[in-house]
């Protein structure tokens, strides 16, 4: 059998066969050839999902990322009976008296579990530059491009040799891994109820044609190498096995939300974000390092109110059910989520109810791992006007999360000759937001 | 002997100015770039490649003209070809093909979009250019088009690239200064730029050329925009508009100029003010007051004037023969177009870069450039004329060594497939560019194409900020080309073209072996791919017949279809 399609290969210098692996292994010949499949069933699929959920201490990362930019008077900062709060009111939280926005009552209950930033400022304004700031934690700079915060982790902290990508992005168009190569970037899902596009083999076409194809390749590939295109051959060789691993792989059935409790897909949320989000859960559970879920549509110019119940509510349905789900499968504690969009909203209310951009003073959510909950970091005036408290810049942020991931910041690397740190050595850590 | 050689390069360079000045012609420059090059191999003790075989370099200069891979007939004619001249007839007829008008025109499309939405107001800037290369306009002329035309986008897509940042002008200062100036003045946006000569007045006197910038919506279907500049009085009114807006956005503890609406009457709104916010209104309007003086990059002042616009008065600068960057920049992106890297990197950093070669070289050609009338084409033909350009790969497996050779052009880089060259070759390579929009159709073409290369954009992992000697392939890279439609459904010999003329052509299994490698590869199979992929084609479950689509799916999916080398 030629090597390039035959799934299952050891990372290189692997002496020892940890749990991990020897799973992983089982797991991939299982499915590549159909080897054994009475062993397959020996393990059934929730041994197999806890098995890799364990497999590492690596904090894992949820980004619910909310795009257009969420009003912060109608999320974690609101400013009832204020000109400036308009119609939205607010709802009692479960930790120190404050407010959460009425679409929010689900967090409210759980806010205990949750740390919330209400004083995020930065001065990008405009949608791409600052959902590059945002979720890069860099300001932008046209000659280097920075990986994004799920990139960075599936970098740092993913197992490249696992089947199934380390950073899978669901709904959205993906940022990517920048400098840190395209190996760390999003592996994208539009659907996440429907089919993976191009996972399942052509028509015609079965696991043994491909490997016949692939023994063509081989050699075709070879004869490249010796004409000097050694180091193009090895990059595609990789992908291509990577690629060949993850149709064979067990693990895909994290994909399948068919496999969970109608109560449970309920409870998150009928709609593609909710499913989304349980899709991650799934995937985390089955040893992917970083999901990125975006709920679109805060981009609220017009009928700011309208808007922001409907997405308020499946934000709320989504992000209740995750914590207590992560709580109950004892995944909490290594999971750290993070709920955020580029930029907050104008305090004035703008012709036809809406809300213009406003990255003057805006709000993060945090969650799980070694965030601490029901903590409150800064303030805002009465109107929401402007930050009377702890500014929080988002190089500070990225400070905090790289402290709550366990990420080294101070790694260097090339962007193209540019040496760039892992994170904005300009950020400091808030304390106040780790246990 | 870094100083030796470029004393000798010095002479090298200085040499055409007495002997053979006044030959204009491509072939000069050509043998110019060669002498310098050769003779810093020599001083720097590196060999080069071998020359690449005709068919290596039929491919390569398709691609990086026509922007896709010979068509299958076209590689074996070449081939077949035994003129001695049949490289120099070749580059004329790409040359002059609507094809490389195409290419050209998504290589300066890129550029100048990038980082920019691609809204529908961008749509039509794509095909104008291909219009003005096609009509080889001289590219100052395409620059002054680019940066001073008013009016719709229907009648003159040059509107198109303003109206694409009309709402974002210091980004439209940055883009037109990195791609048209190679000047990478934006770090000085926020603060001055830590190891460039660029300040923060620079910048704001830069973006300044763009104040008062109008766009419009005229027509719903078809979309089209209307591009205006407001008359020196209101550009004042811009100018103040955007300090409010910059103020409004920053924190601050006291005194900022607290409900102003930024688009109603400002004049009356400030004089409402309190006194202690109008002050600080005032103040940060004197910080900032390059912003509203436009000020040109070389230091120069600008004056407003109602005969020239701002933008135009910027377009004349720009294309100026004596601009020190626009000629090198246009030179420094052309070169690293065809060679893998410019001989300034980032191409796009004229004055920053710690990383440029030979820079006395890239004036000569830059000047040369300037005195052909700013020909593109001539740019163009010249650098493939190059013996240079006509090298193979590197044999080097010390990665290091291998890098060494390439940085000195001592042998040609393997480049990744950009997503339009993935596309367009996939599409020859199969033979279904038919199933696609017609070009005729104009809009509706452009908006098939701008989906389809999202599309690719993702898939091929093609980022235009990112490093393009960087060889990575990604997981839906490998996916697509596995189980995708385009190599499966549209090579199986119920399906595919192709497959159909070359059985109709072929008489045996191994004449069939050899046309689908020209589809495909550009070239014949050696000795041995003959061989064994025959015998793996017979081998094929179901027969030969499916073998001959397993080899087509091989070919699509091998490493050497994904590469320009």
């Amino acid at each position: 059998m030629i090597s390039l399609f035959r799934p299952g290969l050891l990372p290189p210098g692997t002496t020892t066969w940890s749990r991990r692996e020897l799973l992983g292994l089982f797991a991939r010949s299982a499915g590549a050839a159909a080897l054994a499949p009475s062993m397959v069933s020996l393990l059934s699929e929730h041994l197999l999902a806890q098995e890799h959920a364990r497999r590492s201490s690596a904090p894992r990362l949820i980004l619910l990322w909310l795009e257009g930019g969420p009003s912060q008077l109608e999320t974690f900062d609101p400013k009832p009976g204020t000109p400036t709060g308009g119609p939205t009111r607010g709802i009692a939280t479960d930790a120190k008296g404050w407010l959460f926005a009425e679409a929010l009552p689900g967090l409210a209950r759980r806010a205990a579990d949750l740390a919330v930033i209400r004083s995020m400022t930065s001065k990008e304004g405009n949608h791409s530059r600052a959902r590059m700031l945002v979720q890069c934690g860099y300001v932008p700079t046209p000659t280097v491009s920075f990986p994004s915060l799920g990139s960075i982790v599936a970098h740092e902290l993913g197992d490249v040799q696992h089947e199934l990508p380390a950073f899978v992005q669901v709904n959205g168009a993906p940022i990517g891994a920048g400098h840190l190569g395209v190996t760390s970037s999003p592996f994208v899902v539009n659907n996440p109820t429907g089919r993976i596009e191009n996972l399942a083999p052509a028509r015609d076409v079965n696991a043994r044609r491909l490997d016949h194809r692939g023994s063509m390749v081989d050699l075709l590939d070879e004869e490249f190498t010796k004409r000097g295109g050694g180091p193009a051959v090895e990059s595609n060789r990789a992908q291509r096995a990577r690629a060949r691993r993850l149709m064979d792989s067990r693990l895909l059935t994290a994909f399948d939300l068919e496999q969970e409790k109608e109560g449970v897909r309920d409870a998150y949320g009928r709609g593609d974000f909710g499913q989304g989000v349980l899709l991650a859960r799934r995937l985390l559970e089955h040893g992917v390092q970083a999901v990125q879920v975006v709920l679109n549509g805060w981009d609220t110019h017009q009928d700011n109110f309208g808007r922001t119940t409907a997405l308020g509510g499946q934000l709320d349905a989504a992000f209740s059910a995750l914590i207590d789900d992560l709580k109950r499968r004892d995944l909490f504690g290594e999971t750290v989520v993070v709920c955020m969009g580029e930029f907050g909203r104008t305090p004035e209310i703008a012709a036809g109810d809406g809300r213009n951009h406003w990255p003057g003073n805006w709000c993060v959510a945090l969650a799980g791992g070694r965030i601490r909950g029901g903590t409150v970091v800064g303030a805002t005036d009465e109107l929401g006007q402007k930050i009377v408290e702890r500014p929080v810049q988002v190089a500070d942020l990225f400070a905090t999360l790289a402290a709550a991931l366990t990420l080294d910041r101070d790694r260097e690397y090339l962007a193209g000759k540019r040496p760039v740190k892992l994170v904005d050595p300009d950020g400091r850590v808030v304390r106040d937001l780790l246990a | 002997m870094a100083t030796c050689s470029v004393v000798a390069l010095a002479a090298l360079l200085a040499a055409p100015a007495g002997a053979g000045a006044d030959d204009q012609s491509p072939q000069a420059l050509a043998d110019l770039i060669d002498r310098a090059l050769e003779s810093e191999w020599e001083a720097r003790k590196l060999d080069a490649a071998t020359p690449a075989d005709d068919a290596t370099w039929l491919r390569r200069l398709s691609i990086d003209l026509c922007g896709t891979i010979p068509a299958r007939a076209e590689a074996a004619a070449f081939l077949a070809d035994d003129r001695p001249d049949r490289r120099q007839r070749k580059i004329d007829e790409y040359l002059a093909d609507r094809a490389c008008a195409e290419n050209l025109s998504y290589l300066w499309s890129n550029a100048l979009l990038s980082g920019a939405q691609r809204g529908p107001e961008a749509m039509r800037l794509r095909p104008w250019l291909e219009r003005q290369f096609e009509a080889n306009v001289p590219f100052a002329d395409v620059t002054r088009a680019l940066l001073g035309s008013t009016g719709r986008t229907d009648e003159n897509g040059a509107t198109s690239f303003v109206l694409a940042y009309a709402n974002d002008i210091e980004a439209l200062a940055s883009v037109t200064a990195r791609t048209l100036l190679g000047v990478q003045i934006q770090c000085a946006q926020c603060h001055d730029h830590p190891y460039d000569r660029w300040k923060q007045s620079d910048f704001n006197g830069f973006t300044g050329f763009f104040l008062g910038v109008r766009a419009s919506r005229t027509s719903e279907v078809p979309q089209v925009y209307r591009l205006s500049d407001a008359p020196p009085e209101e550009v004042r009114r811009d100018h103040l508009r955007r300090i409010v807006k910059a103020l409004r956005r920053q924190p601050m503890s006291d005194g900022e100029p607290g409900m102003i609406d930024p688009d109603a009457d400002l004049d009356v709104q400030i004089a409402r003010l309190p006194a202690a916010q109008r002050e600080r209104l005032e103040k940060a309007r004197e910080r900032q007051t390059n912003f509203g003086d436009a000020r040109f990059l070389d230091g120069a002042a600008y004056r407003d004037s109602r005969l020239l616009t701002r933008r135009a008065a910027l377009a004349e600068w720009v294309t100026d023969p004596k601009n020190p960057w626009f000629a090198q920049a246009v030179v420094n992106r052309t070169w690293g177009h065809l060679f893998g890297r410019g001989l300034t990197e980032p191409i796009d950093d004229l004055t920053g870069s710690q990383d440029r070669i030979l820079p006395q070289l890239l004036d000569t050609i830059a000047r040369q450039f300037v005195q052909s009338g700013t020909d593109l084409r001539y740019l163009l033909s010249a650098l493939v004329r190059t013996r240079a350009y006509a090298l193979g790969n590197s044999l080097e497996r010390d990665a290091e060594k291998r890098a060494g050779q390439e940085r000195w052009y001592a042998a040609h880089p393997l480049r990744p497939f950009s997503a339009e060259q993935v596309l367009h070759s996939l599409l020859r390579a199969t033979a279904t560019e038919e199933k696609q929009v017609p070009r005729e159709r104009g809009d509706e073409f452009e908006v098939a194409r701008r989906k389809l290369l999202e599309k690719f954009r993702y898939v091929f992992a093609d980022d235009e900020g990112g490093d393009a000697d960087r060889f990575a392939s990604s997981i839906p890279q490998a996916l697509f080309l596995m189980n995708g439609r385009m190599t499966n459904e549209e090579i199986t010999l119920r399906r595919s073209r192709m497959l159909d003329e070359i059985l109709d052509e072929t008489r045996s299994d191994r004449e069939r072996l050899r046309q689908i490698f020209y589809a495909t590869l550009s070239r014949p199979p050696t000795q041995r791919e003959a061989e064994r992929l025959g015998r793996l084609v017979r081998g094929s479950k179901g027969g030969g017949k499916r073998g001959i689509e397993d080899l087509y799916w091989a070919l699509l999916n091998s490493t050497e279809f994904l590469t320009n080398h």
